[in-house]
């Protein structure tokens, strides 16, 4: 079949498609899609003929718990056995099925994390195990900054396959060897896409580069590099009078993956799991000694900054950053890093 | 049936012993923590014993008018009058909280509740709290 | 969105607020200031006489300032705050527990036609924030107008719950009110809604799933512990570090604790501001809780949290004729 060259990149798939395609999709993978719940659209495990909603802006949880669980136990131990049990890390083979272009640019960040040095094979087992089926934005929320990042919101090619909303039915881009081959496997669902959808695809694309409501200038990060500068600026201080210290910009940020490794003990067992941190707690700098290097709200939200767009950078070349805007959605005293970027440059 | 008590270390406590030194029988579902004074009692306490799947809770203390610290338990009496309604409303059969008056001359009262608080969740149809869904702390 | 009232609202107040900061009443102001999206305010300490420029007063003004009185956030300056009818009952209850003097307060009640939450503009408009381009008010109702369309939504289905209780009137408790006339819209009001009544006819099990569902999704943000303005422990029990009394996970039992918990020591101090259901970021139906206990302490004892300042809660006193329910 002409749609089974693998030199063809472009497929279309039907809509009206989708829900059979999971359906076959699912007996060989662990399927992730955005369902919504609540009023929430989140990533959730999808199970034969479950609803699902892909038109969503974007899920209220990065993926990131996907990846790095909110909680999960490292390995337990059994006292009166004298032995300690690790966690099975196998995983059956996964898909996120509709993950947007910021949120899987926010998992190359993390693996930038996760690899360094040592790796972290709780992340990478499953990482390694998860095709990614992104769907570009069509129609980016009030408070998504993506393009601020150089995130293109229309077109990602970091994943393994790639859905451009067409309407009726979706333009689909292979990226990958993987992706590729899903495809090929299954050519009841794809068929080749003719030059017309490819070009009203990429008009689609460029269209969702438009519209942005906030943002900064790329050059207004650099201010950042200088530590020596910005560390003692006041707008930490002023930043700090009306922030709460509560963990909703950390635990919804896409990037932000500091944990907390912990025992757990019982009567003739204990466990060791890691679990979600926050650095915008008291306790994550807390020492046994009682002495805290980040004692007030002001060391502790400059901490947050700095560390997305200093540290990282000087660390790891880029920006630990992706605008997908859910800090902005729900900080409930409406701190805004584009407002924070754009003030130290320009007041 | 596993069964927490809080029990003043004033009245109730002294109460336990006394039953256990007069060789009073009760039954040997009840796990006793002491207590300095039953408005000690965080609703913490109690609420973390129910999550963790205990089938009741039991409080004792002074009699009211006799405590130790002149009047605890009347603060005692009142939170936990408002905290019943709380787990009621959040799904715990409120007969699983009792708080008992008993004075360290009641060794029987003692034995005598431990039996009422039995007999009072025997007659529960629901479930307790699913056990060994929290963490193991 | 332009409204009027609230304009003029606006400049008094910022006359107001210049004053106090010459005549040197106050160090500083909280107050609002406009946030990065039209539909949002944040608020704003402030300081010097040209940053009264940024003061504004509308109708999203939602976030209850109150709780930078809390003594943790305060440093013993004379604070003046700008208040609502509703966030002067948490002033009222910092005040009764000895969280903040009398004397250190000056207080600014605003008239306030209640607060529109923009959530439910854009559940019952259907129109997205992003495409909104102006609302227009009349007496019962909001005009939203996109490029293309415009569609009339009534006032009261996009206000916050606790608007629509509201009574609006002016507390004794504040030093200043800024109003343009005594007037309000009462049409609106003084409806009831249901909070926990739906519950009440379930059963045990169908109410711990009901709970547990909703625990289960906590991420332990802790926003709704840290926005309250009646949590002003020093140190938090679940911060504590002589003992963890909940694990770092977020498993669903130990959240159920950690909510029950909450409400239960903000009982006789809760006055209904709403503010930890609005932040929390998974949408827990907090309220019912609060009201739920609210509701009981009405019933027992008799007590509303924040109306008076010398009343004294019933958690810090006792009778001994209390009715006894476990004989």
């Amino acid at each position: 079949m002409s749609s089974n060259n693998p030199e063809t990149k472009y497929f279309l798939l039907k809509k009206s498609k989708v829900k059979d395609l999971l359906n076959t999709l699912y007996k060989e993978f662990e399927i992730f899609v955005p369902v919504e719940e609540e009023g929430m659209v989140n990533f959730k495990r999808y199970k034969l003929n479950n609803n699902f909603n892909m038109e969503f802006t974007n899920t209220l949880l990065p993926p990131k718990g996907l990846f790095l669980p909110q909680q999960e136990t490292l390995f337990t131990i059994n006292y009166k056995k004298e032995e300690l049990i690790e966690e099975n890390l196998e995983t059956s083979r996964r898909i996120i099925f509709g993950i947007r272009p910021c949120d899987s640019r926010s998992l190359t960040i993390l693996d930038e994390v996760f690899k360094e040095k040592s790796e972290d094979v709780y992340y990478l087992q499953k990482r390694n195990n998860t095709l990614l089926i992104g769907l570009g934005c069509s129609n980016p929320q009030i408070y998504c900054f993506c393009s601020s990042l150089e995130v293109d919101p229309g077109k990602d090619s970091s994943v393994d396959i790639f859905l451009t909303d067409l309407g009726e039915k979706y333009l689909v881009t292979a990226n990958t060897k993987e992706g590729q081959q899903l495809i090929k496997d299954l050519p009841v669902y794809f068929e080749k896409a003719g030059e017309e959808e490819i070009t009203r695809a990429l008009e689609i694309q460029s269209q969702a580069r438009e519209g942005f409501s906030v943002g900064f200038a790329k050059k207004d990060t650099e201010i950042f590099r200088d530590v020596e500068i910005i560390f003692e600026h006041p707008i930490w201080e002023e930043l700090a009078e009306t922030c709460l210290g509560c963990g909703i910009c950390t635990y919804l940020c896409s990037t932000c993956h500091c944990f907390d490794i912990a025992d757990e003990l019982a009567k003739n067992e204990g466990r060791r799991f890691r679990c979600w941190d926050s650095c915008q707690f008291f306790s994550f700098t807390n020492m046994t000694s009682g002495h805290n290097p980040r004692p007030n709200r002001k060391e502790r939200i400059r901490q947050r900054f700095l560390h997305k767009l200093s540290y990282f950078v000087s660390r790891y070349g880029s920006i630990a950053c992706v605008g997908c805007g859910r800090c902005l959605r729900n900080c409930p005293v409406d701190i805004d890093i584009t407002r924070v970027i754009g003030a130290i440059n320009h007041e | 049936m596993e069964i927490v008590a809080f029990c003043c270390q004033w009245c109730s406590y002294a109460g336990a012993d006394l039953a256990g030194t007069s060789r009073l029988k009760y039954p040997a579902n009840i796990r006793i923590i002491k207590i300095p004074c039953s408005s000690r009692i965080n609703p913490t306490f109690i609420l973390k014993a129910l999550s963790k799947g205990v089938d009741g809770v039991m409080v004792a203390g002074c009699h009211p008018g006799d405590c130790h610290y002149s009047n605890g338990n009347y603060f005692t009496r009142r939170r936990l009058t408002v905290l019943k309604r709380l787990i009621e409303f959040c799904g715990i059969n409120p007969e699983r909280l009792q708080l008992y008056w008993i004075s360290a001359a009641e060794g029987g009262k003692f034995a005598e509740s431990v039996k009422d608080i039995i007999s009072r969740l025997e007659k529960i149809q629901d479930k307790p709290f699913p056990k060994n869904s929290g963490s193991s702390l | 969105m332009k409204n009027q009232t609230y304009i003029e609202l606006t400049d008094t107040l910022k006359q107001k607020i210049n004053q106090l900061l010459n005549e040197k009443v106050v160090d500083y102001v909280i107050g609002y200031e406009k946030g990065s999206l039209w539909f949002k305010t944040r608020p704003f300490m402030i300081r010097k006489q040209t940053e009264v420029e940024k003061v504004i007063w509308n109708r999203f003004c939602q976030f209850n300032l109150s709780t930078f009185l809390k003594p943790i956030s305060q440093r013993g300056e004379k604070i003046g705050i700008v208040a609502k009818k509703c966030d002067l009952k948490s002033i009222v209850e910092l005040i009764k527990n000895n969280q903040v003097k009398k004397e250190n307060l000056y207080i600014i009640q605003v008239a306030c036609d209640g607060v529109l939450n923009w959530q439910k503009l854009e559940n019952f408009s259907g129109i997205p924030v992003s495409k909104v381009i102006e609302i227009e008010e009349n007496a019962l109702n909001l005009v939203i107008k996109t490029s293309e369309s415009s569609i009339e939504v009534l006032k009261s289905d996009c206000l916050l719950d606790k608007c629509l209780v509201c009574d609006f009137q002016h507390s004794t408790y504040a030093d200043d009110f800024i109003s343009i006339s005594d007037e309000n819209n009462h049409e609106i009001r003084n409806q009831t809604i249901p909070y926990f009544e739906s519950l009440e006819d379930v059963d045990y099990e169908g109410r711990l799933e009901f709970w547990l569902k909703h625990f289960s999704r906590c991420l332990r943000c802790y926003a709704c512990r840290n926005v309250c303005p009646a949590c002003f422990c020093p140190t938090c029990m679940f911060d504590s570090q002589e003992g963890l009394w909940i694990s770092k996970e977020s498993k669903t039992p130990e959240n159920y604790v950690y909510h029950l918990t909450r409400a239960f020591h903000t009982a006789t101090l809760c006055v209904e501001c709403g503010e930890c259901e609005r932040v929390c970021p998974v949408n827990i139906p907090l309220m019912k809780l609060n009201k739920k206990l609210a509701k009981e302490v009405k019933d027992a004892f008799g007590y509303q949290a924040g109306l008076q300042v010398d009343e004294l809660s019933p958690f810090k006193t006792f009778c001994q004729e209390d009715t006894d329910e476990f004989k």
